[in-house]
C-alpha cells in the first residue's frame, strides 16, 4: 500500500498538535450533525499530503478525534475536515466552535488511496453517508490532475437528501463533463427529483464496469456487506477494491496499540485496504 | 567489550560511585507488596533474596502515568524530557529484552517518541543473570533464557563472593570504563558464562513456537479463546505487571482551560480500549480480547518484528486473581480444542 506523506516535525514529536486557525465551518446536513471546518495553520506552514490521509484533531481540555482529511492538496493552503458529532467529548466541542478558534492537528496520519494504482486507470468511487469525505478528497485531486485518470464515475448515496454532503458541489458534478455522477437518496422529500434506491442496487443498476478499473467503497458496513457480492457479479475482483477502516484511536502513530487488525495497525499500515488485504486479516474491525 | 569485578560485599560502594558520577541509581529494594526497582539509597542489596520484582522494569522508560504536555488556552508545550542519569542495578534479562522490544514500537515505526526515547538514552540497564529460576518462568521457550543479554547494557554474573560484570552495549562500555573496576579476567568470565548458560538446561521448553505460531492464527476461531477467557474479570493486571505490555490511553486533565495531556497504561483486556464513539467494538467478548493479547504476544508483534513480544517471565501467570495462565492458553488453541 502506498505510503503516506509525512510531516518531518511529527517525526520526533509525534504528540504535539500543531495549532490552526479555524477559518470557516459549514454546517453540511439538515440535521446540523455534520460539519466542515476549514482550518489554516497558525504559523503559515503547509502540510504535504495526499487524498486518503487523516489527522488527529486537538482541542485542550477535551482530547483528540483521528478525522479524515476530506480536502485534497490541489486546493490550496486550507485543510478541510468534515465532523460527525458522535456526543463524544472532542466532537461535541468541535461542532460548539466558532470562526476565529483554535484547533491542534497533528497529522498527516496513515496511507493513501492507492493513487499510483489509480493513475491510468478508470476509477469507481462508492460512498455511503458521512464515510465519504476522504472520497471527496480525491475526487477533488483527480479532477484537478484529470489527464493522469481514466473515467470517474461516483455512487453516493444517503438516507436522506439532507444528509447528503457538500451539496453545492454535487450539484457542480451532476452537470460537469470530467465524471458520471450517481446521487442516490433511501427516501427523496418533496423536493427531491433524483434517485430513490440503496447504494448496492445503484451499482448493480448501473453495471460498474470492472474492466482496468479500481473501485475505492466507504460506508456503512450493511452497505458495503450488500455492494460487495453485487461487484463479485459484476467481476471486479478482491484486489480492485479497497476500503478505508476506522478504529478507536489515541496516538495515530502506532504506540498506543488499540487499532490493530491482526498484525496490522490501522493507523500507520492503514487506514487504506484492499479486500485482498483484508481477507487475509482477522474480522476484527 | 570492558570486563570487571565486584566483591559482593562491595556492591554498595560501587552503586554509591555510580551516584557519585552523577546517575540516579535504582535497585531492588523489598516493599511490603513485593521488590521493586527503588531509588538506591545506600546498604546491602540483597541479590539471592528477589528473583522478579512485582512490576517490571518497564515504568522506568514508560511511567505508568506521564504528562508529556501541558497547555494553556491554546498554547500546548511538549514537558521536557527526563534527562537524568539513570543506572539500574539489577534488571532481570527478560525484562530487558521486553525494554528492546518496547523500543521497536516506540522508536522504530517511523515516529520517535521523546520521553521514551531520552529515558532510554540515559539509562544503564546491569542485568543480573539468573541462577535459579521460577516454576512460572518460561523465558526459554520464547526466545530469551537465563542470561540473555538483550536490551542489557551491562551483564552480571555470579561468582562465589564476586559479581563480575561484561559490557554488552557502548552505553555499557562508557559506563563501565568510568567504573574503573579490577578487571575480570577472560578465563573467569567464560567459566562463569558457561555455568550461567547451563541454568536453561534445567528449563524445559513448553513448545517449538516455530511450528506453532501459524497453528495459533489458523485457530483464530477456536472455542477455547471464549473459555480461556470465561473467568477473567478484565481487571487488567496482566497487562500491567507485563514488561513488553506498552498500551497507553491519553486524557486532558485541567481546569479553566490549562492543564495536562496525560498518557498512562491501558489494558486490551478492558472493553473499552476499542469501543468506538458509534458504540460499535470490534472485540465486544472477553475472549476476543484474551486473544487479542495472546496472539499479539505469539503471531501479530512475530509478523511485525520477527520476535515474540512475550518474555516469559510468568508474571501475568502469577498476578491473575482468577488463574488464567497464558502458558496454558498456548497449549489449548495450538491443540485446536
Amino acid at each position: 500500500m502506498a505510503p503516506g506523506m509525512k510531516n518531518a516535525a511529527l517525526v520526533e514529536k509525534p504528540l504535539l498538535p500543531q495549532p490552526a486557525t479555524l477559518e470557516k465551518v459549514v454546517v453540511e446536513t439538515d440535521a446540523a450533525d455534520l460539519k466542515s471546518f476549514y482550518l489554516k495553520f497558525v504559523d503559515g506552514s503547509r502540510w504535504p499530503y495526499l487524498p486518503g490521509q487523516f489527522a488527529e484533531l486537538s482541542l485542550y481540555g477535551y482530547g483528540e478525534a483521528p478525522i479524515g482529511m476530506a480536502s485534497s492538496p490541489t486546493e490550496g493552503d486550507h485543510l478541510m475536515f468534515t465532523v460527525f458529532n458522535t456526543g463524544g467529548k472532542v466532537t461535541r466541542a468541535l461542532h460548539r466552535l466558532a470562526p476565529g478558534a483554535t484547533v491542534g492537528l497533528r497529522g498527516p496520519l496513515g496511507n493513501t488511496w492507492p493513487l499510483e494504482r489509480l493513475r491510468g486507470r478508470n476509477v469507481a468511487v462508492i460512498g455511503g453517508g458521512f464515510a465519504f469525505t476522504t472520497q471527496r478528497a480525491l475526487i477533488k485531486y483527480i479532477l484537478a490532475n484529470r489527464a493522469d485518470f481514466g473515467e470517474l464515475t461516483v455512487v453516493y448515496g444517503a438516507r436522506s437528501p439532507g444528509a447528503l454532503l457538500y451539496k453545492p458541489e454535487l450539484a457542480e458534478w451532476e452537470k460537469s463533463p470530467a465524471l458520471t455522477l450517481h446521487l442516490t437518496v433511501d427516501k427523496g422529500d418533496a423536493t427531491w427529483t433524483g434517485r430513490e434506491g440503496f447504494v448496492p442496487t445503484v451499482v448493480e443498476e448501473e453495471k460498474l464496469p470492472p474492466a482496468d478499473a479500481i473501485a475505492l467503497i466507504c460506508g456503512p458496513p450493511i452497505m458495503i456487506k450488500f455492494t460487495l457480492p453485487v461487484m463479485d457479479r459484476l467481476g471486479w475482483r478482491p484486489e480492485q477494491i479497497y476500503t478505508s477502516l476506522e478504529m478507536r484511536m489515541k496516538c495515530g502513530v502506532g504506540m498506543c496499540g488499540r487499532c490493530n487488525v491482526g498484525p496490522r495497525y490501522v493507523c500507520v499500515d492503514g487506514p487504506v485496504f484492499s479486500f485482498a488485504e483484508l481477507s487475509k486479516l482477522p474480522p476484527e474491525y | 567489550m570492558a570486563a570487571g569485578k565486584v566483591k559482593r560485599s562491595d556492591l554498595p560502594r560501587f552503586l554509591e560511585a555510580a551516584k557519585a558520577a552523577g546517575y540516579d541509581v535504582f535497585a531492588p529494594a523489598r516493599a511490603p507488596e513485593g521488590w521493586s526497582f527503588a531509588p538506591y539509597e545506600g546498604g546491602a542489596v540483597d541479590l539471592d533474596g528477589y528473583l522478579l520484582t512485582t512490576l517490571s522494569a518497564k515504568a522506568l522508560a514508560l511511567p505508568q502515568l506521564e504528562a508529556f504536555l501541558a497547555y494553556d488556552g491554546n498554547d500546548g508545550r511538549l514537558v521536557g524530557a527526563d534527562e537524568s542519569k539513570r543506572l539500574v542495578f539489577g534488571v532481570r534479562p527478560c525484562d530487558a529484552r521486553a525494554l528492546a522490544l518496547v523500543d521497536k514500537v516506540y522508536l522504530s515505526r517511523g515516529f520517535r517518541d521523546p520521553h521514551y526515547l531520552s529515558r532510554r538514552d540515559n539509562t544503564v540497564l546491569i542485568v543480573s543473570a539468573c541462577h535459579q529460576p521460577a516454576p512460572t518462568c518460561f523465558c526459554t521457550s520464547v526466545g530469551g533464557g537465563p542470561a540473555d543479554a538483550a536490551g542489557a547494557d551491562v551483564m552480571a554474573y555470579k561468582s562465589g563472593d564476586e559479581l563480575l560484570l561484561d559490557a554488552t552495549s557502548s552505553k555499557g562500555e562508557e559506563f563501565l570504563k568510568a567504573a574503573k573496576l579490577e578487571k575480570a579476567s577472560d578465563a573467569a568470565l567464560k567459566k562463569t558464562k558457561a555455568a550461567c548458560a547451563k541454568v536453561a538446561d534445567t528449563m524445559a521448553p513448553l513448545w517449538e513456537l516455530e511450528a506453532l505460531r501459524p497453528i495459533l492464527y489458523k485457530n483464530f476461531d477456536a472455542p477455547a479463546w471464549e473459555e480461556l477467557a470465561a473467568r477473567c474479570v478484565s481487571c487488567g493486571a496482566c497487562t500491567f505487571v507485563c514488561p513488553s505490555c506498552h498500551c497507553f490511553d491519553v486524557a486532558d486533565e485541567g481546569k479553566h482551560g490549562r492543564g495536562s495531556r496525560l498518557r498512562f497504561w491501558d489494558a486490551c483486556t478492558q472493553s473499552r480500549f476499542t469501543l468506538h464513539a458509534s458504540g460499535h467494538n470490534p472485540r465486544a467478548r472477553k475472549g476476543q480480547r484474551y486473544r487479542q493479547r495472546v496472539l499479539h504476544k505469539f503471531y501479530y508483534f512475530h509478523e511485525n518484528w520477527g520476535e515474540n513480544l512475550c518474555v516469559g517471565c510468568g508474571r501475568c501467570v502469577v498476578a491473575c486473581p482468577v488463574n488464567v495462565d497464558i502458558r496454558e492458553a498456548v497449549t489449548a488453541v495450538a491443540a485446536g480444542k
